[in-house]
């Protein structure tokens, strides 16, 4: 037949269209079918970092906790959950969506039960009534009539609402069906209520009444639930709900918006963006009247400022830092600066692509052309921001006065030292900035803000001047968006509602465990609760105000911004590693090796003292945990990754001597009946106790003052801080430091013990007794000739500067090897070890002294020479020193100081090296020292062995500090040091008070005397002593290596 | 239907008969295509098992925005506009061709008063039991008219094609301006096919061709087009690109993105019935409309794209097929239309799915749901039935070309 041919061809093109559409089929699904799986993977996949439990510190009997992660709970509250389980999220909602208004949960609370059977008293009929543009009557409102019932989604807010009625209602699944077999009959009159009565086969009213109690059982568990809370009144919690509900509304919002106009709600000013444009599609999308959508535009605007103000200057600062690979030069030096600085300033403002390009291409203002209906990209916007062209700075001055023209501040000096001032933040070290400077960071942000937000009001004028006149305005004369934005906003819009809805939100940080108990035993109550597992760092160990060994156990942080910023690239790694679908072996090991390294979000570090030196032993890795599938489906495969939790730090302190030293110091026994005592020191305590086993276990480290009174205090009495190991202020010893010099002259033959030097006679230029320069205390008399064990008893200044004078520096040097000063006490172990990078940072120890100062230094005059002797002017040392000293002194020993004694069950060796001195040497001054108490500078002040239960060998010490007013006595620091029992060692102390009034008789005598009589000490001789006796075969010579 | 009687003196041999709209006993029902009609019910059945399963997946969205019920509803109203179709009186509609031409053409032109403003669009006209869609209409009318037109016209000379090209662009104008740029664009390869079936040479199809590619050019560089219809071009362009498309899928490319990776996650084989990723997560929009080849490529994998692909093949050909034999130039060119509104909805629906067009929507005819959509293909397709199973009443002087 004719006419075939003709219709061969469109046989033939279909033929081949349908060829080209297979082979697009084949390349798109089985070429690539990879790539698009992945991403279909990754559009169900979810993974998330599991943390690691931080190690944690123990005493020295390794079953105490000092620290631990403790878990804790936190509440959370998901909207979306709550909305769709709970009746009054079900009868809220359905009632918004009806009434195309936000009704609030508070609303509805009030009169939940009436509210929710109205609802329940609809029908099929009202609910197609409504979809025609009917009215619809509830809880005395009304829906309004609608002429455009299509535009206003009618029908699907009627579907949603039925939805929750459904719920409501109690249905299972077949029963819903059933329900929607009912509704569809059009000759159906009755209520929702009444068709399900029907469906489950039970009269009408038992079935009100059912919902009636079910109602009022879920408003008594609410209240339940808010006073476990401590919210007193259920209205609080609601409104707490409420509160909740509301972020979540205005996030969504925020979202819509961006999906249409491809930037965020804060970028216009809060009257523009409620004068200008019409934000119809939101309201409508999200049921909210024009109130509603009021109180989100100025919310967009506050969470803008506080977020200018708060947070994009600190990260700013922490970019640039990043950005110049962490360290920073001077500005001087550095002819970039200004212009770094000013794009460092501007970044917040320009658009992304244009980052590194010449221009600088403002964010939002070329966008505004495009967007909405009617507009033309005719005319270019005005840049709100120009650039200068490059110029070399060789000074300050310069750079800021460049800077101040980049920013167009007017020329002058208050422009210029601003500008001067920005380009200062850049320079430091710091890692936090003070507020004045954070605060001038901010205001040039907000200007350059407010600069830009001008800009994009007079573009936005324009076009709307010009799209007025072509149609395409909507009636309120306000800009519209295009079509095929909206319609991208609203192909989202399920998914972001969807997605918003669902994040947790904190209701309480830390809640009792009464609501934890409530929640896990009846989620059903409670839909849309959820507590969710976390871990914080908790002191377990408490002090008299304070955590115990606060200071020296110190504290985590949170990581610097600067840190987080670091590892942004590693960070992308992972998420692209993540997002792939089938991975090869080496990609899964790369992301095992980057979740280990990754600082996750929240994690935190140590910051100071023991959490800070040893973080990385207590600190763990983390692990992964991979599923598949969305969170409603049943589950699928999932990849787990242990996390390795940190390892436990087994320190050297004794709680109970910790305890003891600490309370000592917080509430020091107030030596009333001594007249020469200091009672303001007593008042306000400043100083240390150190107890120490002879190998150099650090049992008790206390600093006062412990903790903060809240009233402001002048001096280091206002200042909480490590002081064993630390020297916040000049320190000398003073007399403390006598024996260590007796000890080697002794040893050197410069002196025997019979020897008698008459050294204390009266001085020459001024009143009083002494030798040469050096002034004895002594105010009658001279202490007149005296052998080295009465010199120590009475602690004659004078024959020690006597002694002093003669030594060389070799001498001097030799004193400070053989006892440990002005070296590092060993608390520090990692320090100094082959192969550790760097110097740990925590734990901080000043170790120096003048006295050891270097080769190219003058050698030291006779009257420091005698100084010296004294423990005084060049000569400083930590309590923690002077402890180890004595411990070498009592042992002939002298032991690397430690305060960590095991990590994760790994003991730590205990090191020890021989003082150098003979046995004989030592012994002397050991006898000496023994009679300190008895009959020496500390006799009758409570330290005798009648009144500590054991015998004390000790030393007592006075060391100028600082003068005062003409007239007044110069203040002094006081110590008290020595060993227990006298001659079998168990412990070795020491007490320091710094910056009293009087000598150390008078003051630190007492607070030794009142902290070794803590039973807690006598306690641990008793120990000590049947250890000794258990290990007694080991040998006299393995006595003083206990 | 009156008769005019034989007059009584014989000299007239003619029997004119002025028909109704319908002729059944006209219809040989042992004629009617049934295989073909087959084919038309196996995709409609594609079609309601697709959508059922849309609708029962428990979707990620708090309810399943697909309604399998609408969709029935509206297939019962359609399928006995199959009957209608066949029973349809051919001279009844060649007669009236250019009457249902105009009535089309003012449906269109009362979409802008009175039409339902939806998706920013007004393309919709609320009759209560369901939406019409003009535009669907139109498509059937321009088919109607332009057989009638072109059952006389042979195409000879250039000015032969004036009045036939008029009738294309008015409603294609009109659609167009609606706006609906697919439906519009949808119309062309129909319009192009029944000027090559009824004798159109191949240079001035090739001259008419240029032109519209010439008016397309100016309406891109002028911008008579919207810009947003512009930028769904630069989506197209870099959409090729499966990165460039990814990493621009939460902005202008996200119902291009997810058609992608529906089609893309089928494999060879498909994940199964519901359990695709676009029923999973819901995030495909329109997807028991526009987007309805997607899902079936997704759970039906290759294989089953394929099949549906062939099995439309077969409809369109055997539609063309029966056009080729029949012996009316008019109601041929009607079947040919017919099968090309099916074969051209087919094409550009699925490459629109596959990137391989711009995006615009536009559903599957029989397989898609909407009410307007499914009302004018089982009509269409009765009609063409229909029509190939009615003899010819008297042969007009050149049947054949």
């Amino acid at each position: 037949m004719v006419g075939r041919e003709r219709v061969l061809a469109p046989v033939l093109l279909l033929c081949l269209a349908l060829a080209v559409l297979s082979v697009r089929l084949f390349q798109v699904q089985v070429l690539e079918h990879e790539v698009w799986a992945r991403e279909a993977t990754n559009l169900v996949r979810s993974g998330e970092i599991l943390p690691f439990r931080r190690g944690r510190i123990l005493d020295r009997t390794a079953t105490r906790e000092l620290v631990r992660d403790e878990e804790t709970y936190r509440l959370e509250f998901v909207w979306r959950d709550f909305r769709r389980e709970h009746p009054l999220g079900q009868v809220t909602h359905a009632y918004s969506l009806l009434l195309g208004r936000p009704v609030t949960l508070d609303e509805t609370m009030a009169e939940l039960e009436p509210r929710a059977l109205e609802l329940l008293r609809l029908g099929p009929r009202e609910e197609e009534r409504f979809i025609a543009g009917g009215a619809l009557f509830l809880a005395g409102a009304s829906s309004g009539e609608s002429a455009e019932p299509v535009a206003e989604r009618r029908a699907g807010r009627a579907a949603d609402a039925r939805f929750y009625i459904e719920r409501l209602l109690g249905l299972d699944r077949e029963q819903r069906r059933d329900l929607r077999e009912l509704a569809r009959d059009p000759e159906q009159r009755s209520s929702w209520l009444e068709l399900a009565a029907t469906i489950s086969g039970e009269p009408v009213a038992e079935l009100e009444e059912r919902l009636q109690r079910e109602l009022g059982a879920a408003r008594f568990h609410l209240s339940l639930l808010a006073e476990r809370l401590g919210l007193e009144d259920l209205s609080n919690l609601v409104s707490l709900l409420e509160a909740r509900r509301t972020q979540v509304a205005d996030a969504v919002a925020a979202d819509l918006f961006l999906q249409a106009a491809g930037f965020r709600p804060w970028r216009l000013r809060p009257s523009t963006l409620a004068g200008v444009l019409d934000l119809q599609f939101i309201a409508r999308r999200l049921d909210w009247d024009g109130e509603r959508l009021a109180a989100w535009i100025a919310s967009q605007g506050e969470a803008w400022e506080r977020w200018l103000n708060q947070g994009l200057a600190p990260r700013i600062l922490a970019e640039l830092r990043v950005g110049t690979g962490g360290t920073v030069g001077t500005v001087g030096a550095d002819e970039q600066a200004a212009e770094r600085m000013h794009l460092a300033l501007l970044a917040p403002f320009l658009s992304a692509a244009a980052a590194g390009r010449e221009g600088e291409v403002p964010v939002v203002l070329p966008r505004l052309g495009e967007i909405f209906v009617g507009a033309t990209t005719e005319g270019e916007y005005s840049n709100p921001f120009r650039s200068l062209p490059a110029a070399t700075m060789d000074n300050e001055l310069q750079a800021a006065a460049r800077l101040a023209g980049l920013l167009a501040w007017p020329a002058s000096s208050v422009a210029t030292s601003k500008a001067q001032a920005l380009l200062a933040l850049m320079d430091t070290q710091r890692r936090v900035w003070h507020a004045a400077e954070q605060e001038l960071l901010a205001q040039t942000l907000g200007e350059l803000d407010g600069r830009l937000k001008d800009a994009i009001d007079s573009e936005l004028e324009r076009l709307l001047r010009g799209a007025a006149r072509i149609v395409g305005t909507s009636s309120t004369g306000r800009l519209r968006l295009r079509p095929e934005l909206l319609k991208l906003a609203r192909d989202r819009a399920p998914y972001v509602i969807r997605d918003r809805g669902s994040r947790p939100r904190l209701l309480q940080a830390a809640p009792d465990f009464d609501v934890v108990y409530l929640l896990s035993r009846h989620p059903e109550r409670y839909g849309g609760f959820g507590v969710r597992r976390s871990t914080r760092r908790v002191a377990v160990a408490m002090g008299p105000q304070q955590p115990l060994a606060a200071p020296l156990i110190g504290k985590v942080r949170q990581p610097y911004l600067v840190d987080l910023l670091r590892q942004r690239s590693a960070e992308a790694e992972l998420a692209d590693l993540r997002r792939q679908r089938l991975r090869s072996e080496r990609d899964e090991q790369r992301v095992e090796e980057l979740v280990r390294e990754l600082l996750r979000a929240g994690q935190v570090q140590g910051g100071f003292g023991l959490e800070g030196y040893l973080e990385q032993e207590l600190s763990g890795r983390n692990g992964y945990a991979e599923t598949q599938g969305l969170a409603e489906r049943a589950d699928r495969a999932a990849w787990y990754l242990e996390p390795e939790d940190g390892r436990d730090v087994v320190t050297t302190l004794d709680l109970h001597l910790q305890l003891a030293a600490e309370n000592v110091l917080a509430e020091p026994q107030v030596p009333w009946g001594d007249p020469k005592a200091d009672l303001k020191w007593f008042e306000q305590p400043v100083g240390a106790i150190v107890l120490m086993s002879p190998r150099g276990d650090l049992l008790a480290a206390a600093s006062a003052p412990g903790f903060m009174t809240g009233e402001p205090v002048a001096g280091e009495g206002g200042v909480v801080r490590e002081r064993t190991l630390t020297r916040p202020t000049f320190q000398p010893p003073g007399s403390v430091f006598k024996p260590f010099v007796a000890a080697w002259c002794m040893e050197r033959g410069h002196i025997n013990g019979a020897d008698v030097l008459e050294a204390c006679a009266a001085l020459e230029d001024r009143a009083g007794f002494g030798w040469r320069t050096m002034a004895c205390h002594t105010r009658s008399a001279g202490h007149g000739p005296l052998a080295l064990e009465a010199a120590l008893q009475v602690s004659c200044n004078a024959y020690f500067a006597q002694l002093g004078e003669n030594l060389g520096r070799a001498d001097w040097e030799g004193i400070c090897r053989a006892f440990g000063f002005g070296e590092p006490s060993g608390v520090r172990l990692f320090d100094g070890e082959p192969g550790r990078a760097g110097r740990r940072s925590g734990l901080l120890e000043q170790a120096q002294m003048g006295l050891l100062a270097g080769e190219d230094q003058p050698p030291l005059s006779s009257a420091d020479r005698r100084r010296a002797a004294n423990g005084l002017a060049v000569v400083e040392a930590t309590p923690v020193q002077i402890a180890r000293a004595y411990a070498g002194l009592a042992t002939g020993e002298l032991p690397a100081v430690r305060l960590v004694r095991a990590v994760d069950g790994e003991e730590l060796p205990v090191q020890t090296r021989p003082v150098g001195l003979a046995q004989a040497t030592l012994d002397e001054v050991r006898r000496a020292l023994a009679s300190v108490v008895t009959v020496g500078s500390a006799r009758g002040k409570g330290l005798d062995q009648a009144s500590l239960g054991f015998t004390l060998a000790a030393k007592t010490g006075s060391a100028d500090y600082r003068a005062t007013a003409p007239g007044e006595p110069v203040r002094k620091h006081t110590w008290i040091a020595g060993w227990f029992p006298a001659d079998d060692p168990v412990a070795i102390v020491t007490v320091f008070l710094h910056d009293t009034s009087a000598t150390s008789s008078h003051s630190a005598v007492y607070l030794a005397s009142q902290f070794l009589r803590d039973p807690a000490v006598a306690e641990y001789v008793q120990r000590a002593h049947l250890e000794q006796s258990a290990n007694g075969e080991q040998g006299a010579n393995q006595e003083y290596g206990r | 239907m009156s008769r005019q009687r034989l007059s009584h003196d014989g000299s007239s041999t003619r029997l004119i008969m002025r028909s109704g709209p319908f002729s059944p006993r006209r219809l040989r029902w042992g004629e009617v295509a049934w295989h073909t009609l087959l084919v038309a019910l196996v995709l409609v059945s594609v079609g309601l098992i697709f959508i059922h399963a849309m609708a029962g997946s428990e979707a990620a969205l708090r309810l399943s925005d697909v309604s399998f019920q609408s969709h029935l509803r509206k297939l019962l109203i359609s399928v006995p506009m199959v009957l209608v179709g066949l029973l349809v009186d051919p001279r009844w509609l060649k007669r009236n061709a250019p009457l249902i031409y105009g009535l089309t053409i003012c449906l269109l032109l009362l979409v802008p008063l009175i039409g339902e403003e939806r998706n920013s669009a007004r393309r919709w006209i609320d009759l209560g039991l369901l939406d019409l869609q003009p535009s669907e209409i139109a498509k059937l009318g321009l088919i109607v008219v332009l057989a009638r037109v072109l059952a006389r016209n042979r195409l000879r000379n250039l000015r032969s094609y004036l009045v036939p090209s008029i009738c294309v662009a008015l409603p294609v104008c009109l659609v167009f301006l609606q706006p609906d740029l697919g439906t519009a664009l949808a119309i062309l390869p129909v319009a192009a096919g029944l000027f090559h079936v009824a004798g159109a040479s191949g240079r001035v199809m090739g001259r008419l061709a240029f032109i519209a590619l010439a008016i397309f050019v100016a309406a891109w560089q002028f911008q008579w087009v919207e810009d947003y219809q512009l930028r769904r071009i630069d989506t197209w362009v870099a959409s090729q690109d499966a990165e460039t498309l990814i990493e621009g899928r939460n902005r202008t490319g996200f119902h291009v993105y997810h058609a992608r990776v529906a089609i893309g996650n089928g494999g060879l084989t498909g994940r199964g019935l519901g359990a695709g990723i676009a029923n999973e997560t819901g995030y495909l929009p329109e997807r028991d409309s526009d987007s309805v080849f997607a899902v079936i490529a997704e759970e039906g994998g290759f294989i089953g794209a394929v099949c549906v692909l062939l099995l439309y093949g077969l409809l369109v050909t055997l539609l063309l097929g029966s056009a080729a034999t029949m012996r009316d130039r008019f109601t041929r060119l009607v079947v040919v239309g017919i099968a090309l509104y099916f074969g051209s909805h087919l094409v550009i629906h699925a490459a629109v799915n596959l990137g391989l067009l711009p995006m615009t929507g536009l559903p599957l005819p029989l397989v898609s749901t909407g009410g307007s959509s499914l009302l004018t293909s089982c009509l269409a397709l009765g009609l063409a039935l229909g029509l190939a199973a009615q003899p010819v009443v008297r042969l007009e002087g050149d049947a054949f070309r």
